[in-house]
């Protein structure tokens, strides 16, 4: 191809990405046209490296792209969205020093990159394509020759029912036919890959587990735990040398500490990797760990307000719910279902088998329109549950997604004298029908129900998903087909089994706090953690009270923090901050309609805090452009801090950042348990009542004396 | 059972002891706060070598509140007691109950990983004392109040809730259930070792 016909094809292509974004195919990977109209790219290293602790992850992901062709090329890469996850770090290697990139309006940023991609000059590019992708387009990927770029993302981590959960996302949904059919992905990496999480926790752990990568190595190295995957042993970083204890991936929830040799790598040297499969690591905490307060702070500066993130993980001391209730199953069984029907069949038959006998459900599916496959509710006996089991298995998911057809046809036949639940299960963009977040919102608050949605894969709309459950004060669980998919489902229904602290409340009393987030918490249900972010001005102690109802009776949990003066192991906080209240302004914004002054906030808040979000984008170019185009280093900086405290923390010990030691804010432990008592903190004390049979005691033990 | 002739059972032994752990939990409250961290009965600490507290968790309180419904009842029951049996027995009963309470909270409830509060012993000592005025008065007041005593124990570790005091910490009255079997288990004891004593 001559370079003015690649010229006019990249300018093509360009033209098309503001219409259909950068888009992805099934995987993470390198895009390459579908009609062959330009030569694929290699994805040559893939290296990816994980740390969890204070509460938060922080993943950084290096990349090597190879040019095998005459002719310069540019790279697109694109993968899923990570939940929760804040990308703050774009670096490109421009004459093999790294380039930090900086966060500019969206299509300032776009101006920018074209206009260095013009000139033939080396840019790199970083896009969010709102839930689905994050895509990073780098120009030019020299003949012949490599180009190095990493990039980075914080997030916050979610222990539920003291097991923790890390997704490391590649698996893309394919719920986006116009993309699939645009672009392919290059998903294999040639030559390195490699998945290194060191997991520092600030509570202990007895298991560490990947379901879907049973053979990677997990060594514990002093107070921290290390799991590598990969297909090159050359780095390592699970030595066998310093391995104290390998706990066996597989076996990982039985079998704790056992030491033994280290397990070989995953994949044989020289097998090529393909980023088609999610990376997920679960991580259990060891029993009878109580239920807790942790407070993390950032503070440089004492004089200004700081930054903090606190996590409430409550006890386990919400009941059993044994009243008989209405189950309303509503399954996705569209197109983009294939693959995964399977192991939703699986979880729904194993929820039904759960069900006690005066338990009744309905089964509704939806693809392009919604069916009922029960007659009405049915009794959850032994001969309907086998029937059903089997009737679900028999399907065949074909067609598109229309969510809302489902929904209106559950919520239509609710029984309003009995309990019920709506569980949904959908890995899809609603697609078909009425699609209007607005819209979902006012059916599910037309009726007093609970909806509980399962979010399948990476690329479903997650927003609007977690929007209209949070609207019914139920919950939304992300699955990954990497998951323990019946262990999830199980810890579903568990969850929706019991009590739940409904119209949950979190002050803070004793201390100036603003810029709270999550404004609104809604239920807390069993095992779930309650995380908020804010500023603080001034320190000392604070009473921290949780309180809420459970079963119409007001129960309040209660304890005292401290809030440093200063404190700057944490920089990541204010990304971590920043991100939530970007998530919070989205939601708005998805309920009530967009607003400029919304959009103008978020803007603001990615670039001062240096993250992409829907109108920010973060854009590397050389140094001397950087100054020429006026564009403060502001990321750089912020990256240069945040670094060096990850330098620093990495070499002190595990810091536990528990806030209520002294006072306990829970009394049972935060695990399951068939124990009703105990657990946390416990204390006797005489009471009134004690006192005035003890004052008669006090007058006949005189009376001897008198005597 | 305590003999009625006692060495230590002279009416007029002042109770110094029992105004000693007074003042100690009063002391430990004013100097370390509310649930001091280094004195409470923290069991991840104990298991790295913390035995002292076993005995100075019942001494320490998680707010004033907590602090006054126990001292009222320490400075009743123990003076009471000490004046019958002497400091000496009154310091075994003391010691006895904090461990007897403190073994079920290690042996029997291993999820509980922080106690504090002297309510678990003081059913100890309270068993003791019911027993030793019935001894010297039949009166028909003691079994009623004994009974009160467990029911109130059986209503509260059934329903895991204290009745009438709100604390800052939850209230765990499985203490009181275990406090009252060590007094049981103290007397039964004690009277044993005397009958062998005497036989022989």
């Amino acid at each position: 191809m001559n370079p003015m016909k690649q010229l006019i094809i990249n300018a093509l292509l360009c033209c098309l990405f503001p219409m259909l974004g950068f888009g992805s195919a099934s995987a993470a990977g390198l895009l390459t046209p579908s009609d062959n109209s330009l030569p694929a790219l290699e994805v040559r290293d893939h290296q990816v490296k994980v740390v969890i602790e204070d509460g938060y992850a922080i993943t950084t992901v290096e990349q090597v792209f190879h040019n095998p062709h005459a002719q310069d090329l540019e790279a697109i890469y694109s993968f899923p969205v990570p939940e929760k996850a804040a990308v703050a770090e774009f670096t490109m290697w421009i004459d093999n020093k790294p380039v930090h990139g900086e966060v500019l309006e969206k299509g300032k940023a776009r101006k920018v990159y074209e206009e260095q991609k013009a000139a033939g000059e080396d840019a790199g590019l970083t896009e969010k394509d709102s839930y689905k992708t994050f895509d990073i387009a780098v120009s030019p990927v020299r003949a012949g020759q490599d180009t190095r770029i990493r990039f980075g993302y914080i997030q916050p981590v979610k222990v539920d029912s003291a097991m923790g959960r890390y997704v490391y996302p590649l698996e893309e949904g394919g719920v986006d036919d116009t993309k699939l059919s645009f672009w392919t992905a290059n998903e294999k990496v040639t030559n390195t890959f490699s998945f290194d999480l060191i997991l520092r926790p600030g509570y202990p752990v007895d298991g560490i587990r990947l379901p879907n990568h049973p053979n990677a190595a997990i060594v514990k190295k002093g107070d921290s735990y290390h799991v590598h995957l990969g297909n090159s042993s050359g780095d390592n970083p699970a030595a066998p040398a310093a391995a104290e204890t390998i706990t066996d991936a597989e076996e990982g929830r039985q079998q704790i500490a056992r030491t033994t040799t280290l397990q070989p790598p995953v994949q044989p040297d020289g097998t090529a990797f393909t980023l088609d499969q999610d990376i997920v690591v679960y991580y259990r905490h060891a029993d009878n760990l109580p239920g807790s307060v942790d407070l993390v702070t950032y503070k440089p500066e004492q004089d200004k307000a700081g930054t903090f993130m606190l996590t409430v993980t409550p006890a386990m001391d919400l009941q059993p719910i044994t009243e008989g209730r209405d189950w309303l199953f509503i399954l996705d069984i569209s197109g983009s279902m294939k693959g995964k029907y399977q192991t939703l069949a699986d979880g729904v038959s194993r929820a039904l088998q759960k069900m006690s006998p005066n338990e009744r459900f309905r089964i509704i599916l939806f693809n392009n329109s919604a069916s009922e496959l029960t007659r009405g509710y049915t009794l959850a006996n032994p001969e309907n549950v086998r029937k059903y089991i089997d009737k679900v298995g028999k399907i065949a998911p074909n067609g598109g997604t229309n969510v809302y057809d489902g929904l209106h046809k559950g919520i239509k036949g609710l029984d309003s004298d009995r309990t019920s639940a709506i569980l949904l299960v959908t890995d899809g963009v609603a697609n078909v029908g009425v699609t209007r977040q607005k819209d979902f919102i006012k059916l599910i608050r037309s009726h007093d129900v609970r909806l509980f949605t399962f979010i399948m894969g990476n690329s479903a709309n997650r927003p609007l998903l977690t929007a209209i459950t949070d609207a019914s004060n139920g919950f939304a669980m992300s699955v990954s087909n990497s998951d323990d998919i019946v262990g999830s489902i199980l810890l579903a229904q568990s969850k929706v089994t019991h009590e739940a602290l409904h119209g949950a409340q979190l002050k803070i009393k004793g201390i100036k706090t603003f810029d709270l987030t999550p404004e609104k918490i809604g239920s807390l249900y069993r095992g779930q953690q309650l995380t908020m972010f804010g500023h603080y001005s001034g320190n000392g102690q604070a009473k921290v009270s949780l309180s809420g109802k459970i079963s119409g009776e007001e129960k309040v949990y209660q304890t005292d923090c401290t809030f440093p003066e200063t404190s700057t192991a944490n920089p990541e906080l204010e990304r971590l901050w920043a991100y939530a209240s970007i998530e919070q302004l989205n939601r708005e914004m998805e309920n009530f309609g967009e607003d400029a002054d919304m959009k103008q906030a978020i803007t603001d808040l990615g670039i001062q805090y240096g993250l992409v979000t829907d109108y920010t984008s973060m854009i590397v170019v050389r140094d001397e452009v950087f100054k020429k185009l006026g564009i403060e280093r502001r990321n750089s900086k912020r990256l240069q801090r945040e670094f060096t405290a990850q330098k620093e923390r990495a070499a002190q010990p595990v810091v536990q950042r528990r806030a209520d030691t002294a006072r306990p804010m829970f009394k049972n432990s935060n695990q399951p348990t068939t124990r009703n008592s105990g657990g946390g903190g416990g204390a006797g004390s005489f009471d009134l009542i004690s006192l005035l049979f003890l004052l008669p005691l006090a007058w006949i033990g005189r009376r001897k004396k008198q005597a | 059972m305590f003999s009625r002739n006692d060495n230590h059972s002279g009416w007029q032994q002042q109770p110094w002891l029992t105004a000693i752990l007074c003042a100690a939990s009063l002391l430990f409250f004013l100097l370390f706060g509310e649930a001091s961290a280094t004195l409470v009965y923290d069991r991840t600490a104990i298991a790295q070598g913390a035995i002292w507290r076993l005995l100075t968790g019942h001494f320490i309180h998680c707010d004033l509140p907590h602090l006054l419904w126990n001292l009222l009842p320490l400075a009743l029951i123990g003076g009471l007691l000490e004046q019958r049996i002497g400091w000496r027995r009154f310091a075994d009963v003391t010691i006895v109950s904090c461990l007897g309470v403190s073994s079920w909270l290690w042996f029997g409830r291993n999820e509980l990983l922080l106690y504090c509060g002297l309510s678990g012993m003081l059913n100890g000592l309270l068993v003791v004392l019911l027993v030793r005025i019935w001894q010297e008065n039949r009166h028909p007041m003691l079994p009623l109040i004994g009974l009160v005593a467990v029911l109130k124990i059986i209503v509260e570790t059934t329903t895991q809730e204290a009745i009438f005091t709100h604390l800052s910490w939850a209230g765990f009255p499985e203490a009181h259930g275990a406090g009252l079997v060590t007094g049981i288990l103290f007397l039964v004891i004690t009277s044993e070792a005397k009958r062998s004593v005497n036989s022989s």
